[in-house]
């Protein structure tokens, strides 16, 4: 048994360098992650402080709270409603990048990186600039004569549904980007040579090789905005704020520790679940590549 | 023919509709930044200069920047010492045990970051490291590794081993040949993946609102405090400021490893 165990060490040597990594990782990812699944556990005295006990109060308040239910629900539908705008649009944007090259590919990956590092706060204040009553688009509208008087096009689902998107569309096309890639242009030339049509070809060889990149960037689009905090609360009013809004007021404004971590735990399983079924449904899908 | 021109055509217009949809709201930034009021109105048609130079006599807003480069230092500092090790050792390399730890470094990037911020709110208050600029550059350290660790992967894997090797048959011990022979090799690499650090900690905001004490406030939670009530040319111009961090960034990663080799792939 000692002797297997000195073997192991050896083999696993060559990793020492990534160690320091490694338990950064743990002591500020995994540990606080497991301090708030504890702290979920705990209850809230008065000025912040807690008691920590094992209770499941925060968990059963929560689920027998029909308003909590319906952000819960809410958050759901945005998630959906992103990953339906985004799915077809970002294809087009991966597929003109697969298909582009030279400079044309060039400018745009640039077109894409941006927004991508652009903070995140900046772009939704560009968003507001865009959708108010004083903006260029309220301004159009005027002047093509749809309405006479200024339009405000914030704080309403479009608008947060809008945000989401663009936040998410570069991650989603770089991903779908990257499976691209992996299709072995020969196969859509056979399915010329054999006589299907541009969208026969697309539909029967691109679309099923690429459903990889699609369910994976899709996947990470719903993701994040089921759990998008920013956008909710630049572009929408309190009836768009997702559950993440509400478990961060918890924590900063309601100092309810407890109460936020276990929203926070709530949002962290249906994170994982979405995961774990998305691996299971589409295991064929995967290594189909 | 003409069928398959107008396939072609509505494919194009439907690209420039997004790559419009995905631009706008940078481009009116630059846009209202030399708008001549003092709040926002559309058309316009007087231009200034002056809340380029207004937004320094602003001292939130300059305190606020300097935080802003300060834990970006931090958090490149930390990104690039904890991840180029770690990335060496484990590119090239195939077995059950890296694919696993390569997943593990990889998940802070897959979950929301609003779980970050508290979950690590909640434990760094408990270690008593709030009032610091180290918390916010721990979690912008979390959010950076993903992608400095997969870009500098893959910066590793295209390096030719046999230099390495040769040293090592010289008699050089495993680290001098890391450290004369491929860390040198990866110098344009090392360079992306600075900057690409400090953008990445500049451009971060959820993790810092939960992770920041009124000293270490930082650029976008204060842009994010102030268009609560306003909506002004100097907040678009200290934006600009901010999009300009990314655009140098940019050119750099571009001009050392080419922009198409950030790592992203692997987040997948």
């Amino acid at each position: 048994m000692d002797n297997l165990r000195n073997i192991n060490f050896n083999r696993l040597k060559y990793l020492i360098p990534a160690v320091p990594l490694i338990l950064f990782l743990i002591i500020f990812f995994l540990l606080p992650q497991i301090a708030m699944v504890e702290f979920s556990f705990g209850e809230a005295l008065a000025f912040g402080k807690i008691k920590h006990v094992f209770t499941l109060k925060n968990y059963v308040n929560f689920f027998t709270d029909p308003f909590y239910l319906r952000v819960l629900l809410n958050s759901f539908f945005l998630g959906v409603a992103v990953m339906v705008v985004t799915i077809p649009s970002g294809y087009v944007l991966a597929y003109a990048l697969w298909k582009s090259e030279g400079t044309k590919r060039k400018i745009l990956y640039i077109c894409i990186l941006f927004p991508l590092f652009t903070n995140l706060v900046v772009r939704l204040y560009g968003w507001r600039i865009m959708l108010s009553s004083a903006g260029p688009i309220s301004w159009f509208f005027q002047a093509v004569g749809i309405t006479d008087h200024p339009v405000n096009m914030l704080f309403n689902w479009p608008a947060v549904v809008l945000g989401l998107f663009t936040e998410c569309m570069p991650y989603y096309v770089l991903i779908l980007f990257s499976v691209l890639t992996l299709i072995n242009p020969r196969y859509i030339d056979v399915a010329h040579d054999l006589g299907a049509s541009k969208i026969k070809a697309f539909l029967k060889v691109t679309w099923p090789l690429s459903l990889p990149g699609v369910i994976a960037g899709s996947i990470l689009t719903y993701i994040w905005s089921f759990g998008a905090y920013a956008t909710p609360t630049i572009l929408g009013q309190p009836k768009q704020w997702t559950l993440a809004v509400h478990a961060e007021r918890q924590i900063l404004s309601i100092r309810d520790w407890p109460y936020g971590s276990a929203m926070g735990i709530i949002i962290l399983f249906f994170t994982l679940l979405i995961m774990y079924i998305q691996s299971r449904l589409f295991k064929g899908v995967q290594t189909y590549r | 023919m003409r069928k398959i021109d107008i396939k072609s055509l509505s494919f194009h217009v439907a690209l420039v509709i997004i790559l419009i949809i995905l631009l706008s709201p940078i481009l009116i930034l630059f846009i209202t930044s030399f708008l001549d009021k003092t709040y926002l109105s559309w058309p316009f048609d007087d231009f200034t200069f002056n809340w380029y130079i207004e937004v320094f006599k602003r001292p939130l807003l300059v305190r606020a920047f300097i935080n802003s480069l300060i834990v970006a230092g931090l958090t490149t500092v930390m990104t690039l010492v904890l991840c180029t090790p770690a990335a060496y050792v484990m590119s090239k390399r195939k077995s059950r045990t890296v694919d696993t730890l390569r997943a593990f470094i990889v998940s802070p990037i897959m979950i929301p970051p609003v779980m970050i911020g508290i979950s690590l709110l909640i434990f760094l208050s408990r270690a008593g490291l709030r009032n610091s600029y180290f918390a916010i550059a721990f979690g912008h350290t979390l959010w950076a590794s993903p992608i400095v660790f997969i870009t500098m992967t893959a910066v590793f894997e295209r390096l030719n081993p046999v230099y390495a090797q040769v040293a090592k048959d010289l008699g050089a011990s495993d680290f001098k040949a890391f450290w004369k022979i491929t860390l040198p090799m990866a110098k344009s690499g090392l360079v992306a993946s600075i900057f690409l650090a400090f953008v990445l900690s500049t451009q971060e905001f959820i993790i810092a609102l939960f992770l920041y004490v009124p000293s270490t406030i930082i650029l976008p939670v204060e842009i994010y405090t102030c268009i609560r009530y306003e909506l002004s040319p100097v907040i678009s111009a200290i934006s600009v400021y901010l999009v300009g961090i990314v655009i140098v960034g940019l050119i750099v990663i571009d001009r050392t490893i080419g922009i198409e080799n950030i790592g992203f792939a692997g987040k997948g």
